[in-house]
């Protein structure tokens, strides 16, 4: 299967096609069926834009939450299982939605300025000459599609809404089940406000998965027992007693 | 009461302080510059902090010129806190607390509270005192130093080492030390001390070095100084948190700068792994927030530069050694540590002519810079490179970027080009070599074993008359010596089988201690042999004996001939009047995985369309003489194939195979996302994954560690999935000639990403010397130590996967006491490799054997 690059220079919209897959003279042969997947990717980013309006009211979305937003409507559109997308890159999806998004242009050539707001707040410091791509890194889909395994509210409590402690954590691969986070979450609302407080700053912040990595190394030794392998109970009494004895320790 | 009182033992305080500055290996000009900085950033208050030295002409009292430097700071809290006696220091556990920096001032090694200090007490006051020697015959040192309090309060201390180690108590307070300072010469100890210096304006500390050295004065005029100030703070400079001035004895003050070079660094790195080019035209790159040393260090920014119109510059005579700006600079806190030298690392990466032109700096998070706080010397000019890997791992990481950014630039394309793939002659020697020692002996156990086959195995079993180990001395008896005889039978079964023994030593010759007849039955068959006694004269085997001449290895091999052939074998070695290696102190235990596809089972990379079975395999080996209780766990990718598989395992004696068992054998199967359903094995683990490279990584735990806190042995191996891995080879590794690259090394291995290559150098002169005829013997030689080095580099970690497909070869043909002395030498160098006590240069040796006993082996197989 195959994706749409939407693109528009000089008012003249054009499409490309791209793929993983092997091809005998060119992409191309391969349009009918992103022809077929375009309009689903036209659903989601609706979908993407609806829940940002409802979670975001009238303030201005942060950009956790346009990353929440996109991976929660991804999640929910199933596209990742359709099969327009078996034994291809998850790349060339983010690549369709950025073009999307950059270029506010549906499946049937139509602009949707609104999908501008889905685009990462980064926008600002790319020259508007230079590929969509770039406004988007692949990664942003990724976190996103991670961070909607938890409700928004949950995220925001979590990360204070900022996509800099949502990195982070998500930057160690071992650490990335949502059940880490869940665990993480609960020991952070069980301890008092001058902690909670403390550990506000990214830079405070990046301790708890610096000291969770000493449990859940992501490579080497120690590095094969993954949390999503152990009970959801022992995983909690794991995280507690692992950020106790940093945070504690650290204060006698 | 007691009788006696404890009395302080005098410390020549000269030698100490001289000690102390000879350490720094850019010299005493390093420990000026950057000592004193060190201390006032320590002391900072609010703001910028500023530190000023100053060059002032000054007489002695005999008329002769003199020279005092001052070095003075700003927005720091100054010497602050009380007048601690030693007492008060000890009460308080020796530690000093942050406002007590006068009286850490005044002792000595003493530490701070503050784990964030950038500098550790003591050497600071011995880079001032080092520099102010007062004139005269006796060697004899001495500063002042006042202090300027957010209180008002004003003091003026004295330090003296005579050479035993004195300060003026109590020092001079208030009016009495402004006026002192403002003297023309203030006498001190029978000292005349040139001074007339402005009493401090602002909150701050200032050192007076009122005899300033030789040395240190041409430093200053040299501009010597001031590169090496540079060199040290460009970097807190440049992010606003410090300003150096120096002001010379004409009143001429310099700013220390930002290197021009990195006068416009970016701040952010927009276009990771892209080369940009900045405002005055240099080319960088800019790493961010990557983690390294398993996950322990965080780098929070990597820059490599590179300008051709940039000049080498450094101070150090020897730059290769000792380098400056040429190569990364390796800060901490933006303080320079050491530099990672260009031409001592990246010379195969750097061209010559690029060098000069090459810059770059690292920086870490917080936490690692605490880590590498820990690990630094106290020089603070180096990490320690022994302890906790780090410096290692910065090493490796630092080779990947550096190589990123010369691929960029395009200062690898003479090389790639001058790269030339495996010749005909090489792929021949390398399928040669593979066939020989990279073919398993069995492979992996399958339920699909034909079942109209025979299959044979036997166990040597015995016990040695020393107690855990295999050394047996002359006239000892090798006791219960007896050989079990497994049979599984096929349809055409052969019903009798010939069991002979043998001892033979490390050159091959054996000799045939006795012959029996067995007919195979269902419950196993034990062949009894008694108790043997070895001999280093004439021995008689009807008499139970059997000759040993000479001290050293030897084998007793057990061997099954079912009409004719070999069917099974086992062996055990003896020590004869000589000790075997030690086993291992760290990490006895390893582990290793086999991974096999069916499909294409002799790929040396293993390879999976979605669907296909493989046949996996995780063993535990234990080198410990103890016996090893424990477990596994494992995963492929992040999907879990086994929790804790139980191991048990006995405990080797010294100088004999190690134990050693599978923990866990199943099938896998690897599944792109909507392929399920497919007919499996039922036992098989149906793993769903995207395409590309997967790995099975497991660990090893000992029984009792129930929470896995300590992996005591880790292992992977990687699985190609729908996707090629690129080129392939009979051997682990492609092998390439070159000779424009710049390692200058007979050949090495190189981690290119997802493959190994070994390189050699076709104009090497040992090489170049050979005939055509000659190169293949040549070739040979590296290939084995290229093999080596693939097995042995995972041992450290515990990860014996490579070695074990080495040792477990086939070797079909060759005669079995080479075989077994192969093995044995494997299996030593396993040991050593996974020895702290052992030496590299015995393990060198042990290598270097073993190249040639291959050699031997690959002729004998040839043969």
């Amino acid at each position: 299967m195959a994706v749409l690059l939407w693109s528009e220079r000089d008012g003249v919209r054009a499409t490309e096609v791209r793929t993983g897959r092997p091809v005998r003279l060119s992409a191309e042969e391969f349009r009918p069926e992103a022809e077929a997947l375009d309009p689903k990717l036209d659903s989601l980013l609706d979908d993407a834009l609806a829940l940002l309006t409802e979670e975001a009211g009238d303030a201005k979305p942060t950009p956790l939450l346009k990353a929440w937003v996109l991976g929660r409507a991804v999640a929910r559109s199933k596209v990742l299982q359709d099969a327009a997308l078996r034994s291809e890159l998850r790349e060339l999806l983010w690549q369709a939605l950025a073009h999307k998004c950059w270029y506010g242009l549906r499946a049937d050539g139509s602009q949707e300025q609104r999908w501008r707001l889905l685009r990462s707040t980064s926008e600002r410091r790319v020259n508007p000459t230079q590929a969509a791509t770039n406004v988007y890194r692949h990664e942003d889909f990724e976190i996103g599609l991670w961070l909607q395994e938890q409700e928004y509210d949950d995220a925001v409590a979590l990360f204070d809404g900022m996509m800099q402690k949502a990195n982070e954590l998500y930057r160690r691969p071992a650490q990335r089940h949502v059940n880490v986070r869940h665990a993480i979450l609960d020991w952070l609302r069980q301890q008092p406000t001058h902690l909670q407080r403390r550990l506000m700053p990214t830079r405070e912040f990046r301790a708890i998965p610096k000291a969770l990595a000493k449990r859940f190394p992501s490579s080497g030794p120690g590095s094969a027992r993954l949390p999503q392998h152990i009970e959801e109970e022992d995983l909690r009494r794991i995280v507690v007693e692992t950020l106790d004895a940093q945070f504690y320790e650290d204060q006698q | 009461m007691s009788d006696y009182q404890l009395a302080n033992t005098f410390s020549d305080m000269v030698q100490i302080v001289k000690n102390i500055i000879d350490a720094y290996k850019m010299g005493s000009v390093r420990a000026l510059a950057q000592e004193p900085v060190q201390n006032s950033l320590d002391a900072k208050s609010h703001g910028k902090v500023r530190v000023e030295y100053r060059l002032l002409r000054r007489e002695t009292d005999s008329g002769m010129p003199c020279h005092i430097l001052t070095v003075t700071d700003s927005g720091t809290c100054g010497l602050q806190g009380p007048l601690l006696v030693q007492d008060d220091l000890a009460s308080r556990g020796n530690r000093s607390s942050e406002p007590d920096n006068w009286a850490a001032f005044e002792a000595q090694g003493f530490t701070k509270e503050d784990e964030d200090a950038l500098g550790s007490r003591g050497q600071g006051k011995a880079a001032f005192l080092y520099h102010s020697v007062v004139p005269g015959d006796q060697r004899r040192m001495l500063i002042l130093y006042d202090t300027k309090l957010a209180n008002g309060k004003y003091r003026l201390g004295m330090r003296l080492c005579l050479p035993g180690d004195q300060v003026r108590r109590p020092p001079l307070c208030g009016e009495e030390a402004l006026r002192a300072v403002q003297q023309d010469r203030y006498e001190f100890e029978g000292i005349s001390i040139p001074l007339a210096l402005k009493p401090l304006q602002q909150v701050g500390t200032r050192i007076i070095m009122p005899f300033l050295s030789q040395d240190a004065l041409e430093a200053f005029h040299s501009g010597e100084l001031v590169r090496c100030l540079q060199r040290c703070w460009w970097r807190a400079i440049q992010t606003d948190k410090l300003d150096i001035q120096v002001v010379d004895d004409n009143g001429e003050s310099i700013e220390i700068e930002v290197p021009y070079w990195w006068q416009d660094l970016p701040r952010r790195n927009f276009r990771p792994a892209h080369v940009m080019t900045s405002r005055n035209g240099n080319a960088f790159m800019v790493w961010e927030n990557e983690r390294i040393g398993q996950d322990r260090l965080t780098v929070k920014r990597l820059v490599l530069l590179h300008n051709d119109t940039l000049k080498e510059d450094e101070i150090g005579e020897d730059p290769g050694e000792y380098p400056e700006y040429a190569g990364v600079q390796l800060l901490r806190k933006q303080q320079w540590i050491e530099t990672i030298g260009a031409w001592r690392e990246f010379r195969d990466v750097i061209p010559e002519d690029k060098q000069a032109g090459f810059r770059g700096f690292v920086e870490f998070d917080r936490d690692s810079d605490r880590e590498l706080r820990k690990i630094e010397n106290s020089q603070h000019d180096g990490i320690d490179g022994r302890k906790r890997g780090y410096k290692r791992a910065i090493r490796s990481w630092l080779r990947k970027r550096v190589r990123e950014f010369a691929t960029q630039m395009n200062w690898m394309e003479d090389e790639q080009q001058d790269e030339n793939d495996a010749s005909e002659l090489e792929q021949k020697i390398g399928k040669r070599i593979a066939g020989t020692f990279l073919v398993p002996r069995r492979p992996i156990k399958t339920n699909d074993t034909p079942k109209d086959q025979n299959h044979w195995t036997c166990n040597l079993e015995l016990d040695y008359p020393q107690v855990g180990t295999t050394r047996v001395d002359y006239g000892q008896e090798l006791s219960n010596l007896a050989v079990r005889v497994d049979a599984m039978l096929g349809i055409a079964s052969s019903t009798t089988f010939d069991l002979r023994l043998y001892i033979s030593d490390s050159t091959g010759a054996r000799d045939l201690l006795e012959i029996r007849e067995g007919e195979p039955v269902s419950s196993g068959y034990r062949m009894k042999f008694g108790n043997w006694r070895v001999l280093q004269g004439r021995a008689n085997p009807k008499k139970m004996q059997m000759s040993c001449p000479h001290p050293g290895v030897y084998t007793l091999r057990a061997e099954v001939h079912v009409d004719g052939t070999l069917a099974a074998e086992d062996s055990r070695r003896l020590y004869v009047a000589c000790d075997p290696p030690a086993p291992p102190q760290q990490k006895p235990q390893s582990l290793s995985i086999s991974v096999v596809n069916p499909n294409n089972p002799d790929e040396r990379r293993v390879r999976s369309r979605s669907g296909d079975r493989l046949l996996a395999q995780i063993s535990v080996t234990n080198r410990d003489v103890g016996a090893f209780e424990g477990f596994v766990f494992a995963r492929l990718d992040d999907e879990l194939l086994v929790s804790e598989a139980p191991v048990s395992l006995a405990g080797t004696l010294a100088g004999d195979s190690p134990q050693r068992d599978a923990a866990w054998y199943g099938e896998i199967c690897l599944v792109l996302q909507g392929n399920v359903g497919l007919e499996l094995n039922q036992d098989a683990k149906l793993i769903t994954s995207e395409p590309g490279r997967v790995r099975l990584e497991a660990d090893l735990y000992a029984r009792e560690d129930s929470e896995m806190h300590h992996s005591l042995s880790h292992a992977n191996k990687d699985i190609w999935f729908e996707s090629d891995p690129g080129a392939t080879s009979d051997l682990p590794f492609l092998i390439k000639s070159t000779d424009k690259h710049r390692n200058p090394a007979m050949w090495w291995l190189q981690d290119e990403g997802d493959t190994q290559t070994l390189f050699y150098r076709k104009e090497y002169p040992l090489r170049a010397a050979l005939k055509q005829s000659s190169a293949q013997v040549y070739i040979e030689e590296i290939v084995f130590h290229g093999l080596l080095e693939w097995a042995f580099h995972p041992v450290e970690h515990g990860d014996e996967s490579n070695l074990r497909q080495m040792r477990d070869m086939e070797l079909d043909g060759i005669n079995p006491a080479l075989r077994d002395d192969y093995q044995r030498r494997l299996d030593e160098l396993g040991s050593l490799a996974q020895s702290s006590s052992s030496s590299s240069l015995e393990f060198s040796q042990r290598l270097r054997e073993t190249v040639a006993l291959m050699q031997k082996v690959l002729r004998e197989r040839v043969a």
